[in-house]
C-alpha cells in the first residue's frame, strides 16, 4: 500500500470514526458521573449499615456487662452468666464488692486467675488469629472486663457488596477487619487508587472505612467501552477493503501519470497509459495520452528536420572546407603562376638593362619577345581571374550574336594547334552549318580553355579532337583527348573553381570552371564524360538559334 | 453483521465426604447453609460407609468431576480426601485437635490445601468437666471413656487433667479400643463408683453411644457428652458446638474458598458458639438435680 493510499484510508477512517469517538467520549463522561453518584450513595449506605450493626453489637455487649455489674452478687456466677448471655464474649473478669472472679469460654481458669492487663478498647489476636476486643464497664459496685471475639461480628464484612472494600480500624489504626480477607491476614490494607471513600468513626478510636475502587465502579462502562472499541475495529476492518479499493482507483491513475511524466522527463515518449479509475481520472489519462502522441509526432518531425539540416550543414561544411582548401591551393598556384612570368620579365629586363653588357640586336629581340610572351601569359591569367570573379558575382557580361559554329571553329584551328603544339589536333565538323546565338569572345575563351586543358593533362603525341555535333535542341561543342581521363571520384568536382586534380598540375584551376560558367551563361551546360577506348570528352551544350522556316530557307 | 459471542456458565460443584450416618448432622447444617447462599451450587455427597478406601475413591471421582472444594466431616474423611486427590482444596468441618492430625501447620495459616472448622472438642473437654462440677458441685470422681489410638485423645486428656486438678475431681480412665471393650464397662463402674462418665472424641464411642448410655443408665451413672445431639440421645450434659452449627460455620468457609480465597491462607476456625445443654429427662431418673443457676444458663436438647 502506498503512502498516499494509507493517508487516504486513515483520513477516511478518521472522518468516519472521530464523530463516533466524540459522541462516545461525551457519553462516557456523563455515564461516569452517573455511576460515581450511584456508587457514592451505595458506599455511604454500606458504611452506614456496617457502622450501625457493629456499634449495635458492641453496645449490646457493653450494656449487658453494665447491667450485670449493676446487679452485682456473686462475681463468679456473674462471670459465668456473662459468658452464657454474650455469645461473642470469650473471657470475662469481674470485680464486685471487692471480690474477684474470672472465666473463659474455652479454658478452665484456676481460682484467682486474671485476664491479661491491656487497655480498654484494644484488640488482640489469639493463637487462632481471631481478634478480640477488650471492653470495660464500671459501675458503682465494681468493674467488668471482657474480651469480645470480633470474628462472628466481622463476618458482616463478607456481606459487603461485590466491588466495595470495607475496613474496620481499631485504636492505633490497627486493621481489625476487611471485606478483603487478605488484608485481615496481613494486617495491612492494600493501596486502592482513585476510589470513592467514606469514613465513619465508631468511637473509642474505632474507625470504619468503605471504599469503592474506580476500576470496579467503572467496570460496566469499561465493558461497554471494550464493546465499542471492538465495534469500531470491526467497522474499520469492514470499511478497509472498499476503502483500499477506492483509494487505489484514485492513486493508480496518478501513479500511471507520474510514470508517464517521468518518462517525459527522461526524454522518452511513454507508451499509452491504461485508462483506469473514475471518469475524471480516465479523462486525465486520455488527455495525457493525446499530449504524448502529439509530442511524439512533433519530436519525430523535429528529428527529421534536424537530421536533414545536419546533413545540409555537413555538406556545406564539407564544401566550404573543400573550397577553402582549393583557394589555398589556388593561392599557392596562382602565386607561382604570377611569380614565374614576373620573374622572367624582371630577369630579361634586368639583363637587357645591364650597363656592362652590350647585347646583339637579335638577342635583345629574343629577350623582348620572351618578355612580351610572359606579359601575355600574365594578361591571360589576370583575365581568367577577372572573368571568374565576374561570373561569381553574376556580372559575366555576354554580347551574343548569331554565329555559325563550324565556320568559326575552322577559322580558329591554327590558334587551337598553338595551344596544344605537342598533340595532333583534328577538327570534326558537321556538313551542315550549326547556328547559335553566342558571345564569340566568351565562346573563344571556352574552347581555348578546353583545348589548353586537354593539352596540359595528356601525354605529348596523343591526339586531341575538337568538334561540333548537333541534336534537336542544342549544338554540342566537344573536345576529346586520349589521356588517362579523370577518376570517377573527382569527376564531379573538376569544374569547381580552383580545383586541381594533381598538385603538380600547372594552371590556375579556373579553366573548366570558366568553361562551365560560359556554357551555363549561354543557357547550356558542360558535361565531362569518358570516351570509349580511354580518354576524356568535355562537352558544352549550347542552345541552337531559333529561326523560323522562311528565314532558314531564304 | 452480528457478532456472536458465546459464553457458557460452568456449574460450581462442591463434594462432601462423610464416613457414616453418625456425622450426617454436620452435613445437614452445611448443605442447608450453602443452599441458602448458593441456590445454584451443586453438592455431591459421598457416604463412605465407614470404609477409607471407598472414601478415597469418592474423593478422586469428585475431583475429576470438577469439584471446587471437598468438604470432610471428620479426620478419617480428611485423610482419605488427601490421599485420593492432588489439587482440590479440602475443608473439614468438625475435626478435633487440628494441629495433631498434621493437616495444618499453623492454625492462622494452614499452609497446605487443608483448612476447616475445628470443633474444639479436645480443648473443651476440661470445660465440660467444669460445667458438670458447677451443676453438681458434690462430684468427686469421673469415669473417662476414651479411645487411645484416636489422634485428639492426648490433647483432650491433657486438658481434662488440668481441669480435674483445678476442680479437685479424680479421673478414672477407661480406654476403649473396640466396641467389645464396652462389655467390661460394668466392672469399671463399681470400684470406686464414679459420679459421672465423660467421653472424649472417638468414632467407636460415638457410633456406639446408645449402647454406652444404656449401660451407664443401668448403672445409674450420668454421661457428660460432647454436644447437643448427644444429650438428645441420652447424655445428661454436653458442652460444645452442635453439629448443625459446625456445618453452618463450615459453609461460610466454603463460601470464602469459592470466592477464590487461597486455602493455604485461610485460618482454621474455632466453633462460634459452644453451647451448654442439660437433659432433664436423663437426670430425672437418676435422681440428679443440677444447681438452679446452671440450669438457668443451660439449654435443653
Amino acid at each position: 500500500m502506498s503512502r498516499l493510499e494509507l493517508r487516504f484510508l486513515l483520513s477516511a477512517a478518521a472522518a468516519a470514526l472521530l464523530p463516533l469517538l466524540l459522541v462516545w467520549g461525551v457519553g462516557y463522561k456523563v455515564l461516569e458521573h452517573t455511576l460515581y453518584d450511584a456508587a457514592g450513595a451505595k458506599v455511604a449506605a454500606t458504611a452506614s449499615r456496617l457502622a450501625t450493626v457493629l456499634e449495635a453489637r458492641i453496645e449490646t455487649e457493653r450494656r449487658v456487662l453494665t447491667a450485670l455489674c449493676t446487679v452485682g452478687g456473686n462475681p463468679y456466677r456473674t462471670a459465668v452468666t456473662a459468658l452464657a448471655f454474650l455469645a461473642e464474649l470469650d473471657a470475662v473478669e469481674v470485680e464486685l464488692d471487692g471480690r474477684h472472679a474470672a472465666d473463659s469460654r474455652f479454658t478452665v481458669l484456676p481460682p484467682g486467675a486474671h485476664l491479661p492487663r491491656v487497655p480498654a478498647g484494644s484488640v488482640r489476636r489469639d493463637a487462632w488469629g481471631e481478634p478480640t476486643l477488650r471492653i470495660e464497664v464500671d459501675c458503682s459496685r465494681g468493674r467488668l472486663r471482657g474480651d469480645v471475639r470480633l470474628r462472628p461480628a466481622l463476618d458482616l464484612f463478607r456481606q459487603v457488596p461485590r466491588g466495595i472494600t470495607a475496613r474496620l480500624y481499631g485504636p492505633q489504626n490497627a486493621l481489625l477487619a476487611s471485606s478483603d480477607l487478605s488484608e485481615v491476614l496481613t494486617g495491612s490494607p492494600r493501596p486502592i487508587q482513585g476510589a470513592l471513600r467514606v469514613e465513619q468513626s465508631l468511637g473509642n478510636g474505632w474507625r470504619l472505612e468503605v471504599l469503592a475502587p474506580r476500576t470496579t465502579l467503572l467496570l460496566p462502562l469499561r465493558k461497554a467501552s471494550a464493546g465499542m472499541v471492538l465495534l469500531l475495529l470491526f467497522a474499520l476492518a469492514a470499511s478497509a477493503l472498499p476503502g483500499v479499493r477506492l483509494a487505489r482507483s484514485l492513486t493508480r491513475p496518478l501513479v500511471e501519470l507520474a510514470e508517464g511524466a517521468r518518462a517525459f522527463t527522461a526524454g522518452q515518449v511513454p507508451p499509452a497509459l491504461t485508462e483506469t479509475g473514475p471518469e475524471e481520472a480516465r479523462l486525465a489519462i486520455r488527455a495525457f495520452n493525446r499530449m504524448a502522441k502529439a509530442q511524439a509526432a512533433r519530436t519525430e518531425t523535429l528529428a527529421e528536420a534536424v537530421k536533414a539540416r545536419t546533413r545540409e550543414l555537413a555538406l556545406a561544411l564539407e564544401k566550404a572546407e573543400a573550397a577553402s582548401r582549393a583557394k589555398t591551393r589556388f593561392l599557392a598556384a596562382i602565386s607561382h603562376e604570377l611569380r614565374t612570368p614576373l620573374t622572367n620579365i624582371k630577369g630579361y629586363a634586368s639583363t637587357l638593362l645591364s650597363p656592362d653588357v652590350i647585347w646583339r640586336p637579335e638577342d635583345a629581340r629574343e629577350f623582348l619577345r620572351i618578355i612580351e610572351e610572359e606579359a601575355d601569359r600574365l594578361d591571360h591569367l589576370v583575365n581568367d581571374l577577372l572573368d571568374f570573379a565576374r561570373a561569381e558575382r553574376g556580372e559575366l557580361a555576354l554580347l551574343p550574336i548569331p554565329m555559325e559554329l563550324s565556320t568559326w571553329l575552322k577559322e580558329l584551328e591554327p590558334r587551337l594547334r598553338e595551344l596544344a603544339p605537342a598533340h595532333p589536333l583534328t577538327l570534326v565538323l558537321p556538313p551542315e552549318p550549326v547556328r547559335v546565338i553566342a558571345d564569340p569572345e566568351r565562346l573563344l575563351s571556352l574552347v581555348f580553355n578546353l583545348v589548353e586543358n586537354a593539352g596540359r593533362h595528356t601525354p605529348p603525341g596523343t591526339p586531341i579532337r575538337v568538334g561540333i555535333a548537333t541534336n534537336e535542341e542544342s549544338a554540342v561543342l566537344f573536345v576529346e583527348d586520349r589521356g588517362p581521363g579523370i577518376p570517377d571520384a573527382i569527376k564531379a568536382r573538376v569544374t569547381e573553381p580552383f580545383f586541381q586534380g594533381e598538385r603538380t598540375a600547372k594552371g590556375s584551376g579556373l579553366g573548366l570552371a570558366i568553361a562551365k560558367m560560359v556554357a551555363e551563361a549561354h543557357g547550356g551546360k558542360l558535361l565531362i564524360e569518358d570516351t570509349p577506348g580511354g580518354g576524356l570528352r568535355v562537352v558544352a551544350h549550347l542552345p541552337r538559334e531559333k529561326r523560323d522556316a522562311g528565314t532558314d530557307r531564304g | 453483521m452480528l457478532l456472536l459471542i458465546g459464553c457458557s456458565r460452568q456449574e460450581t460443584r462442591v463434594g462432601v465426604l462423610v464416613s457414616g450416618p453418625g456425622r450426617m448432622e454436620r452435613v445437614t447444617g452445611l448443605v442447608q447453609a450453602l443452599k441458602e447462599n448458593y441456590p445454584e451450587l451443586r453438592i455431591d455427597i459421598c457416604n463412605g460407609q465407614g470404609s477409607p478406601a471407598h472414601l478415597q475413591r469418592c474423593a478422586r471421582e469428585l475431583e475429576s468431576q470438577g469439584a471446587r472444594v471437598l468438604v470432610t466431616v471428620g479426620g478419617i474423611e480428611t485423610q482419605s480426601a488427601l490421599a485420593g486427590t492432588h489439587r482440590v482444596p479440602i475443608l473439614y468441618v468438625g475435626l478435633a485437635a487440628s494441629l495433631d492430625w498434621g493437616f495444618v501447620k499453623d492454625l492462622r495459616a494452614p499452609g497446605g490445601r487443608v483448612s476447616g472448622v475445628d470443633n474444639g472438642y479436645a480443648e473443651l473437654t476440661g470445660k465440660r468437666l467444669e460445667w458438670w462440677v458447677r451443676a453438681f458441685p458434690e462430684t468427686r470422681r469421673v469415669l473417662v471413656l476414651y479411645q487411645p489410638e484416636v489422634i485428639p485423645t492426648p490433647r483432650a486428656l491433657a486438658h481434662l487433667e488440668r481441669a480435674s486438678e483445678t476442680l479437685g475431681v479424680a479421673l478414672i480412665r477407661f480406654p476403649v479400643q473396640s466396641a467389645e471393650d464396652l462389655v467390661r464397662l460394668k466392672s469399671a463402674l463399681n470400684s470406686p463408683r464414679p459420679n459421672a462418665a465423660l467421653i472424649l472424641p472417638s468414632h467407636i464411642l460415638e457410633n456406639h453411644l446408645d449402647s454406652l448410655i444404656a449401660r451407664l443408665n443401668e448403672a445409674g451413672i450420668p454421661l457428660i457428652g460432647l454436644n447437643r445431639e448427644q444429650t438428645r440421645r441420652g447424655a445428661a450434659l454436653a458442652f460444645g458446638a452442635s453439629n448443625r452449627a459446625l456445618g453452618r460455620q463450615g459453609a461460610r468457609m466454603v463460601a470464602k474458598l469459592l470466592a477464590g480465597y487461597p486455602v493455604a491462607a485461610l485460618p482454621v476456625e474455632r466453633p462460634d458458639l459452644p453451647e451448654l445443654t442439660l437433659n432433664p429427662r436423663a437426670l430425672g431418673p437418676l435422681g440428679l438435680s443440677p444447681a438452679p443457676w446452671v440450669l438457668d444458663l443451660a439449654q435443653t436438647p
